[in-house]
């Protein structure tokens, strides 16, 4: 990687001469960093983005320190992939959750749960757990999901329009925040709070939807949000949520890899390989949800 | 297709790139892996990494970008006017570019202003401006040369009648407490200040014509401006040996004032500071990284003129704009460091007179002018940082390369240093992926900063 030059600039000109002079013959050659000058056969290495996990002026030694692990291209991929206000995007050939990670199927072997395999029609996901007495499971209407239009032009509404890399995408999470398995408890609460003051109208959905229980813990965290309450780097310590990538409830599913994707966002940690392919297409099927759902919540023009 | 001309890859440390599509507003660090696939995407070829073309799709890189491009062509009709009233100082700065007060000082006549701002008044009329502008600058202090500077704009304003006339000038802020009064009732385009930062560096570089610092004095006027909710800027000016002050010098300030910019430019090696040891060095960089970091704490992000992430123009200033400054004896420069016809480079930038009707304008000189934006700079065309600092100060490219064909400056690398900052603390911004410049609505919970 060393065909790109960084020349440091010829002398200024010496004394008062302000006579034409001649120096563009003597001139070095202009810095140049087209990309294509770095597509050379040894650039065969992982195809990664590189997260900024801090300011240039917080990193260490010039700018050292500031690249976390790189984070998967399918990831990436996933994060930008419509769901949120397009604004304009050209994007007509965008892959449909059930036909953009064709080779990406781990084996039974790699997950401790099922492999969720994004249907061409969704079907209801058997409820691997059994609701307390005391919890009264959400009413879960799962959409019959088709493949989305392939403009992505309408569904969604503007959800979130920061940039278009959104970890902050509203499903139903929240129904999740009482669920027996204290890992996926912890997870909804950190995707909740991700999701910030700007998705109370979802949570207020969320919440008149929900029975007693569930309702009064939604409540409770929407007053959290309002009152300030923030995702910070302690809410992301390792909740073991990469074995929720396979779960059969989609929205378990998204929010493993919406923690995991948040985690190599802000603490550097990366996410590659069989994981990065799941967390991927989980992220993607839970872009098709919330676009077939957002419309419950977003004011209508 | 939009081929990969305007899409750079820009080595950081550890073998990774900072890819950055300047047009396309799009920017994100990547493996050499990433970026050769990127690569083979942009050049459409066959069988290019899927997800590598949804991510390149999905950030608008396979769109045609809009090119910032822009010429002026025909005779100027400028709505505003930049008066140098006067070459007079009442400072004797050691790095002034003018070197104010070496010569003897030219002021501008009441006459020379009412010509400026007829023409102006009348083209903003004609063109159906929403105002008409008045400023001060010059190679001396506006406010040495009082009156004219109050008569003028009251002529201004009164000349144009039901025209908004915007007003706002540069100056050392070694005013009184009348002049201080006038200024907030009257430059409603707000004021730009030299102040150093610490005192003791200011005091040193920027004393009175008595040899006494002034410091004091600009404080007073910045304190000024601050209770009465002023809008201003400050310039820092860096010396060599005051680069280690600059963090400091930048705490000082935004800790005591209110500034709405602060901008900080190593001193230029012209005028008074001709000689003098360069301040445009890597220690610079340091300083200048540091001193941001300390800014960022009051929410400040510094600048630097052709650091400029966010600007897409050939443009660096008005000098290919048809910038419409008069000098003392009423003559048209583009430039502000041309401020007098005993400039160096003073047939490169002047490039009008007054006449009877108006003004007499070169257009051979204005059309060369017109044709100094970036696009025709070969040495700048390879460059990712060419359409945000749009080829830097010409005036100084010319006191560097002289009349040659440009071949970069020492500033080319700390406008690519600190362009290479500011996109990775914007891609820090938001969320640590990708920075996109088309950022809409209000930030999310994720997206909104906290990645700190």
């Amino acid at each position: 990687m060393n065909d790109v030059m960084l020349p440091w600039p010829r002398p200024r000109r010496s004394g008062t001469d302000n006579q034409d002079d001649h120096q563009a013959d003597q001139a070095p050659d202009a810095p140049r960093y087209g990309i294509q000058r770095v597509d050379s056969p040894d650039t065969t290495g992982p195809v990664e983005l590189l997260p900024i996990i801090r300011p240039p002026w917080s990193a260490a030694s010039g700018r050292r320190g500031l690249l976390g692990a790189g984070i998967a291209s399918s990831v990436a991929a996933a994060l930008l992939l419509g769901g949120c206000d397009d604004g304009g995007s050209e994007s007509p050939s965008s892959p449909s959750p059930s036909t953009s990670h064709p080779s990406s199927s781990p084996s039974a072997s790699d997950s401790p749960t099922p492999t969720y395999e994004p249907p061409t029609t969704y079907e209801p996901p058997t409820p691997t757990y059994e609701p307390p007495t005391t919890y009264e499971p959400p009413t879960y209407d799962p959409p019959t999901y088709e493949a989305p239009d392939p403009t992505y032009g309408g569904g969604g509404g503007t959800i979130c329009t920061c940039n278009k890399v959104c970890t902050c995408i509203p499903v139903c999470q929240a129904h999740r925040l009482l669920h027996p398995d204290p890992a996926v408890r912890r997870m909804a609460e950190t995707v909740v709070l991700a999701m910030g003051p700007r998705e109370l109208p979802y949570l207020r959905w969320a919440a008149d939807g929900a029975a007693a229980p569930l309702n009064t813990r939604i409540e409770a965290l929407m007053e959290q949000v309002r009152g300030g309450r923030r995702l910070v780097r302690d809410d992301l310590r390792d909740a073991g949520c990469e074995r929720y990538l396979t779960s059969g409830d989609p929205v378990i599913a998204m929010m493993a890899a919406q923690v995991l994707t948040l985690r190599a966002l802000w603490l550097g940690t990366g996410l590659s390989g069989v994981t990065a392919d799941r967390a991927a297409r989980a992220l993607t099927v839970g872009r098709a949800l919330h676009r077939e759902r957002a419309p419950a919540w977003t004011p209508s023009d | 297709m939009n081929g990969t001309r305007d899409v750079f890859a820009i080595p950081l440390e550890d073998g990774a790139h900072l890819v950055y599509a300047p047009l396309h507003g799009v920017a994100f660090a990547a493996t050499s892996g990433m970026v050769a696939a990127l690569s083979a995407v942009l050049r459409g070829s066959e069988g290019g990494d899927q997800d590598v073309a949804a991510l390149a799709r999905e950030t608008g890189l396979l769109r045609r970008p809009p090119s910032p491009v822009t010429r002026r062509r025909g005779t100027p009709t400028p709505t505003e006017v930049t008066l140098f009233l006067t070459t007079a100082c009442n400072l004797r700065c050691t790095y002034c570019y003018a070197s104010a007060g070496d010569a003897p000082a030219t002021y501008m006549t009441m006459d020379v202003a009412k010509q400026g701002i007829d023409f102006v008044i009348d083209n903003a009329r004609r063109e159906g401006a929403p105002f008409a502008g008045v400023h001060y600058h010059g190679g001396g202090e506006p406010s040495v040369h009082w009156n004219l500077m109050t008569e003028s704009l009251a002529y201004a304003r009164e000349r144009a009648g039901g025209l908004p006339v915007i007003a706002a000038s540069a100056g050392n802020g070694v005013f009184t407490d009348r002049q201080i009064d006038w200024m907030i009732a009257n430059l409603n385009g707000g004021m730009s200040l030299s102040f150093d930062g610490l005192p003791e560096a200011h005091d040193k570089h920027r004393p009175t014509v008595r040899g006494t610092g002034s410091s004091a004095r600009v404080m007073h006027t910045m304190r000024r401006f601050t209770d009465a909710d002023y809008p201003y800027a400050v310039r820092l000016t860096v010396t060599a040996e005051q680069i280690p002050l600059l963090p400091d010098s930048i705490e000082f300030v935004l800790s005591n004032f209110t500034p709405k910019r602060v901008q900080v430019e190593p001193a230029y090696q012209l005028g008074r500071h001709a000689g003098e040891p360069d301040a445009e060095t890597e220690e610079f960089i340091a300083a200048y990284r540091e001193a941001q970091g300390r800014a960022a704490r009051f929410g400040h992000e510094l600048i630097y003129s052709a650091a400029r992430v966010g600007t897409l123009t050939n443009h660096f200033c008005g000098i290919t704009q048809d910038n419409f400054c008069l000098s003392p004896a009423g003559n048209v420069s583009a430039c502000f460091e041309a401020f007098s016809e005993d400039n160096e480079f003073a047939d490169v930038f002047f490039y009008g007179s007054p006449g009877a009707d108006g003004y007499t304008f070169d257009m051979d000189r204005l059309d060369r002018l017109r044709d100094l934006g970036v696009e025709h700079r070969s040495f700048c065309d390879g460059c990712f940082a060419k359409w945000n600092c749009a080829g830097d100060c010409y005036h100084k490219s010319l006191a560097t390369n002289g009349r040659g064909e440009f071949t970069g400056s020492q500033r080319c690398h700390i406008t690519r240093e600190l362009v290479k900052d500011q996109l990775l603390t914007r891609i820090a911004g938001s969320g640590g992926l990708i920075w996109r410049d088309d950022h809409t609505g209000e930030p999310c919970g994720v997206h909104g900063g906290t990645n700190e």
